[in-house]
């Protein structure tokens, strides 16, 4: 176990600073930067320009930019943002609050429908409300989130006349404001993340039903519901819990896009708005979060299977 | 038999498949008294599990199946036709009042529940013990099958015992409730050899000292003359003999058993070193299920064969008053 630990923990190591890396030059890939947009078209003065790269450190050997860079982190120092002076820490902090709430009523709310969904769908295999569920999957999982956020937020104007308040509201300050701009956000993700789950789960249920344990289970004279929500339920958690953490993995990425859609102070925006102004503190910052953040709920997801999987005790 | 535990007549069972119906069981009909041991032989595919598997009817989800025939069962309260019963009323005869052990015990156990709790679940669910009360009964029933420290191998999870301990526990599991008929469907194939001999002699003693029935299925021979009474070989989804264990082995009436008979493994013991098994087989396969041919199924097989034999069906004719045989020629049969 602590051998395990050991291990896994080095790898997610390793990951991190892979990604630290790779977050760090695909930055620098981005064609232009804070120089050239404060400047803008007009002026060409070479000497302003120098000296502005200077100021932001950009005139460096990028090993030693990133050295740096990498060093800072280390400390837990991610540097202030180049426009708003702030540090990118706090500014990080902030905007994770939304994003978390976001990824988080998102994931109760998708693992509530998609599992029972898939369940369902593994215990009636075959029948009619099977291939109702299955094609709920296929929409789902076929439909874009972008597009889905889309139709709801025209469908819920042009026909109930309704739209989610415009100014971003923290649940501490005002719940009912929060849980109705959170409202169609959480939806259009939901219904995708739901799908996933749904396909997933009857997958495993439809294996498990068939594994020879589930006939001594019958033979023992046990009832239907003792047969799929113990002896079938307790087997599909295992796997199901990877697919867990993958799918918040999933949703964290679908957060960006859905931020943007509605204007929704979080990680996903803070990364966009940083990366149009070429604002490389913030948005090497934030991205890094967010990959340590995978990381974290795939060692997390590692160490939960080891508690429910009995096989792999010692 | 009126006072049989267990009747089956003239069972047919049949699986719709994609590739055409496999008619698996073809008119089997055998009975088992209480307290007595009858052993079900023969080839691979013959029919026995499903045969097995129609008393409890515990065929498999997306099994398309047709049954046919009656299984009749005696109950304390009375006869019932377990073909035609309803679901609730199974389910207490299910691990209550018959309980089968099945092939491979590792697969038959569930990997995540401890031993403890899928021991203590069969006796909570039929003799309504609590939690605590079904615990300390499992540990005594682990006890009685012979694993060593039952109290400690309660917590123990399957992959963690070896092959012979989760038979072992099958066995505790399937005797929890005091069944009058016990199933025992090839217990000891999947186990090392060393152990087979032990896992029998258990399921023989536990027979005897609770009195129940048991139904044995098995490929050897061997055994079948150490534990059983009765003895009923099966082909191609028929019964082509049966009769008393010990007259069957010694005296077979059908080509087939005597075929069986002489492919036995044999041992060849050798000077200080390891003995060698050997196992012949009959020549041919049997026929797909089917696939028979108008006259004797086995007649493709058979050494005794006559163009007589290919005409029509054999049927199982009674040689004495417990014997049966489904062969023309019964009598020359040596
Ligand atoms: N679920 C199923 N679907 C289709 N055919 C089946 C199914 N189960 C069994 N059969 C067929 O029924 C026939 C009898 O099978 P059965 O399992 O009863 O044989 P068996 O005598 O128990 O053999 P073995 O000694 O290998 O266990 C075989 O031809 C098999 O292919
Ligand atoms: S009926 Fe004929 S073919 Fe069939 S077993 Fe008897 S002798 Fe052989
Ligand atoms: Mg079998």
């Amino acid at each position: 176990m602590a051998v395990m630990l050991a291990r896994r923990l080095g790898s997610a190591a390793a990951a991190a600073f892979l990604s630290a890396l790779a977050v760090f030059l695909l930055m620098r890939a981005v064609p232009g930067d804070i120089v050239g947009q404060m400047l803008g078209q007009s002026g060409t003065d070479r000497s302003a320009e120098a000296a502005l790269r200077a100021f932001f450190g950009l005139d460096r050997p990028m090993h030693a930019q990133f050295l740096d860079w990498l060093g800072r982190t280390l400390t837990g120092d991610l540097g202030r943002s180049w426009y708003q002076g702030r540090a990118v820490t706090a500014m990080i902090a902030e905007a994770f609050g939304v994003t978390l709430q976001l990824a988080l009523f998102t994931l109760a709310v998708s693992t509530l429908i998609g599992v029972p969904l898939g369940m369902l769908a593994g215990i009636r295999e075959g029948t009619r409300l099977d291939t109702a569920i299955q094609t709920f999957n296929l929409l789902g999982l076929s439909a874009p989130v972008f597009w889905v956020g889309l139709m709801l937020l025209v469908g819920a104007s042009a026909f109930l006349g309704w739209s989610p308040p415009f100014i971003y509201r923290d649940f501490a300050d005002d719940p009912g404001e929060n849980l109705a701009i959170m409202l169609l956000p959480v939806i259009s993700l939901a219904i995708l993340q739901a799908a996933a789950y749904s396909q997933f789960v009857r997958g495993l249920m439809v294996t498990e039903l068939r594994r020879e344990h589930i006939r001594t289970a019958i033979a023992k004279g046990l009832t239907p519901r003792e047969i799929y929500f113990k002896h079938a339920l307790r087997n599909v958690l295992i796997p199901l819990t990877t697919f867990m953490g993958l799918i918040l993995v999933q949703i964290l990425g679908g957060v960006v896009v859905i931020e943007s859609l509605f204007s929704l102070p979080g990680l996903g925006r803070l990364i966009l708005s940083g990366l149009q102004g070429r604002d490389y503190p913030v948005v090497q910052g934030a991205l890094l979060f967010v990959v340590l953040i995978a990381i974290g709920i795939n060692l997390l997801v590692d160490l939960l299977y080891a508690v429910i999987d009995p096989r792999l005790r010692p | 038999m009126a006072d049989a535990l267990l009747a089956i007549e003239d069972l047919r069972v049949a699986f719709h498949t994609a590739q055409g119906v496999v008619q698996a069981v073809d008119g089997v009909s055998l009975s088992v008294a209480p307290g007595e041991t009858v052993a079900v032989v023969g080839e691979s595919g013959s029919g026995k599990s499903v045969t097995a598997l129609s008393v409890l009817r515990l065929f498999g989800r997306g099994d398309r199946v047709t049954t046919d025939g009656t299984v009749r069962f005696a109950r304390a309260t009375g006869a019932v036709d377990l073909l035609h019963l309803d679901e609730t009323a199974m389910r207490t005869i299910r691990g209550g009042e018959i309980a089968i052990v099945f092939q491979d015990p590792s697969a038959s156990l569930n990997p995540v529940f401890t031993i403890g709790e899928q021991i203590a679940e069969v006796l909570r669910r039929h003799r309504g013990l609590g939690r605590a009360e079904a615990l300390a009964e499992a540990a005594s029933l682990l006890g009685r099958v012979g694993i060593a420290d039952p109290q400690a191998r309660l917590k123990a999870y399957p992959h963690q015992l070896s092959g012979g301990m989760r038979q072992r526990a099958m066995i505790a599991m399937a005797i929890a409730c005091d069944p009058r008929l016990l199933i025992a469907d090839e217990p000891t194939t999947a186990l090392d050899v060393t152990i087979q001999a032990q896992i029998v002699r258990l399921l023989k003693d536990i027979q005897q000292a609770r009195g129940m029935g048991l139904m044995f299925i098995t490929h050897d021979l061997e055994l079948v003359g150490e534990i059983a009474d009765r003895v009923v070989v099966m082909y191609a989804g028929q019964v082509v003999e049966a009769g008393p264990a010990a007259v069957v082995l010694a005296a077979p009436r059908h080509p087939y058993t005597r075929a069986l008979l002489a492919c036995r493994p044999t041992r060849d013991y050798a000077e200080g070193g390891a003995d060698t098994i050997r196992i012949s087989a009959i020549p041919g396969a049997p026929p797909r299920p089917g696939a028979n041919g108008a006259g004797c199924r086995f007649a493709a097989r058979c050494v005794m064969v006559e163009p007589a034999c290919r005409d029509a069906a054999i049927p199982l004719r009674a040689l004495d008053t417990d014997r049966l045989s489904r062969c023309r020629r019964a009598a020359e049969v040596a």
